[in-house]
């Protein structure tokens, strides 16, 4: 008799999980940003440590500023929907010499879930850069999602 | 030397005879039932029950005799003060025919005492009526097998204990009880289907449910089902879907029914189920504020084939006759579906949420039970009881 109470509540609980509008409410991040991160290379490849660059900017060419002037180790932004390529304009610190990066890529509508819906899921073919102050990259992941991983490493030799 | 070797073999192989007989004569005696199975006793049990006999004779004779002359002396000066002689004669012969009806009783203690030592209580011995006819005593005397052990010696006990393990087994073979229990198919309907659509209203769901008793304890169990699944409402996408679902499995009832005519389950089985839905999304759109993009699009209509797993657990009980009312739980486990990672169904017929790998689900059923034959329950006789 003294267990009933948690019976019942047990079984409200599960009334609520079986009965959820998923529907309702989005759990999950719409945003399918590709993510960058700044790497040191030392001893020509074998020590290589993340490093912060002190004044980041970063901007898509003809669009607005994503990041100005800030000390970041990473960057992360969205790919264009509307086209299968993207270029970006990244200076590291303002005594740096800016490079730029150039995506190509497949764009994919993604179900994400119920309540929130759709985006745009992107999978790398071909990543270009000038070599000003980059000295190489790495992709990491081709598959650009809401899970906010890695996908390209810059690495820097200074 | 030849003498006393010969003398030894002798005494050896009669012992050896003598033992084997008494074994022989312990293993031939029936169980006590009634007083014609006392008759072959062995010489040890009639000697210890004759010794009995005897103490209980001299017992009672001594019991008697007091209380006789007793009343013999209280006749003897009633005679005396009367001076009546023939008064006394009566007396007299009463008197004798107290002693020989202490005499019959004593005969009727040893009867009894051979039939078995244990009825025979002195106490009872000490109260009976004297001026009762003792062969009238003798057949209403009772078999106490409690009183056994305290009465007899221990050869005597130990023939009774190899009777009283012969009398075991006829206890330990009172047959199982059975009983006619009614099977049949019991059709329902899930009703908290419909109490679904208040809490998720972009799905309606029919589900009918039905089960047969395979066994006192097994059902077979089938399930069925129309889900469609419609969401317009929100303005990022719109959704059309529909499918139908079947589940199978067994159920196992786990209840210990008090009376033959209860029908009440509380029950846990597996199933399996497969479903088959055809979805689309007529529209939906995305937009960007970076890139200030807007994407609109569709996706055309797929069908998809779904297979799960069901764990359940519930109970059924007897509202009315064969009218059923029972809810359940189930965790349902996602083997295999074939809908694109990229756009998962919103709802599986059956399963429930197209984008989880398992699902919890609760029900709540009406249901009717046809009756269509009669299944033989067998029940156990608990020895503890």
């Amino acid at each position: 008799m003294k267990y009933i109470p948690g019976i019942i509540a047990l079984l409200l609980l599960a009334v609520f999980a079986a009965c959820e509008d998923e529907t309702k409410t989005c759990d999950q991040t719409l945003l399918a940003d590709l993510g960058i991160n700044f790497k040191k290379d030392s001893l020509n490849g074998y020590i290589n440590k993340d490093t912060i660059w002190p004044k980041v900017s970063l901007c898509a060419l003809d669009k607005d500023t994503i990041v100005r002037r800030e000390a970041r180790s990473s960057v992360y932004f969205a790919l264009d929907p509307l086209k299968d390529s993207s270029r970006f304009y990244l200076k590291l610190d303002s005594a740096a010499v800016a490079d730029t990066l150039t995506f190509r890529y497949t764009r994919t509508p993604h179900f994400v879930s119920p309540g929130c819906g759709f985006a745009t899921f992107s999978t790398l073919d071909t990543v270009i850069c000038t070599y000003h102050t980059i000295d190489s990259l790495h992709i990491n992941n081709r598959e650009v999602t809401s899970d906010n991983t890695t996908n390209v490493s810059l690495y820097f030799i200074y | 030397m030849i003498i006393l070797r010969t003398f030894l073999y002798t005494l050896f192989i009669s012992l050896f005879a003598v033992a084997a007989q008494a074994q022989v004569k312990k293993d031939t005696i029936p169980a006590p039932v009634n007083d014609s199975m006392h008759k072959p006793l062995s010489n040890a049990v009639k000697t210890q029950t004759r010794k009995d006999s005897a103490s209980l004779k001299t017992q009672a004779a001594k019991a008697q005799s007091s209380k006789d002359s007793a009343s013999l002396k209280t006749q003897a000066a009633k005679t005396q003060s009367s001076k009546d002689s023939a008064s006394l004669k009566p007396q007299a012969a009463k008197a004798q025919s107290s002693k020989d009806s202490i005499s019959l009783k004593a005969q009727a203690a040893k009867t009894q005492s051979s039939k078995d030592a244990a009825s025979l209580q002195p106490q009872a011995a000490k109260t009976q009526p004297s001026k009762t006819p003792p062969a009238a005593k003798v057949p209403t005397t009772t078999f106490k097998p409690t009183a056994v052990k305290d009465t007899t010696g221990p050869k005597a006990k130990s023939a009774k204990d190899s009777a009283a393990l012969k009398a075991k087994p006829v206890i330990a073979k009172i047959p199982d009880s059975t009983y006619l229990s009614t099977g049949g198919i019991r059709i329902g309907l899930d009703i908290s289907r419909f109490a679904l659509l208040y809490f998720q209203p972009y799905r309606t769901d029919v589900t009918v449910q039905a089960d047969v008793r395979l066994g006192q304890k097994i059902y077979g169990a089938i399930e069925t089902g129309w889900n469609r699944t419609s969401h317009t409402t929100d303005s990022t996408y719109s959704y059309k879907g529909s499918g139908i679902y079947s589940t199978i499995g067994i159920d196992y009832d786990f209840m210990k029914k008090k009376e033959t005519t209860e029908q009440n389950m509380l029950y846990g089985g597996i199933r399996y189920g497969i479903a088959r839905n055809s979805y689309e999304i007529p529209h939906y759109l995305m937009t960007n504020d970076y890139w200030d993009a807007t994407i609109e699009g569709s996706y055309p209509k797929t069908t998809i084939t779904a297979h799960w797993i069901e764990l359940v657990f519930g109970l059924r009980v007897e509202a009315a006759k064969n009218l059923f009312l029972g809810w359940g739980v189930r965790e349902k486990i996602m083997i295999h579906n074939n809908a694109p990672d990229s756009h998962p169904p919103i709802v599986i017929p059956g399963y429930g949420s197209g984008t989880k790998r398992s699902q919890f689900d609760m029900t709540y059923t009406v249901s009717y039970l046809l009756p269509l034959y009669k299944v033989k329950v067998h029940v156990p006789r608990d020895q503890k009881k």
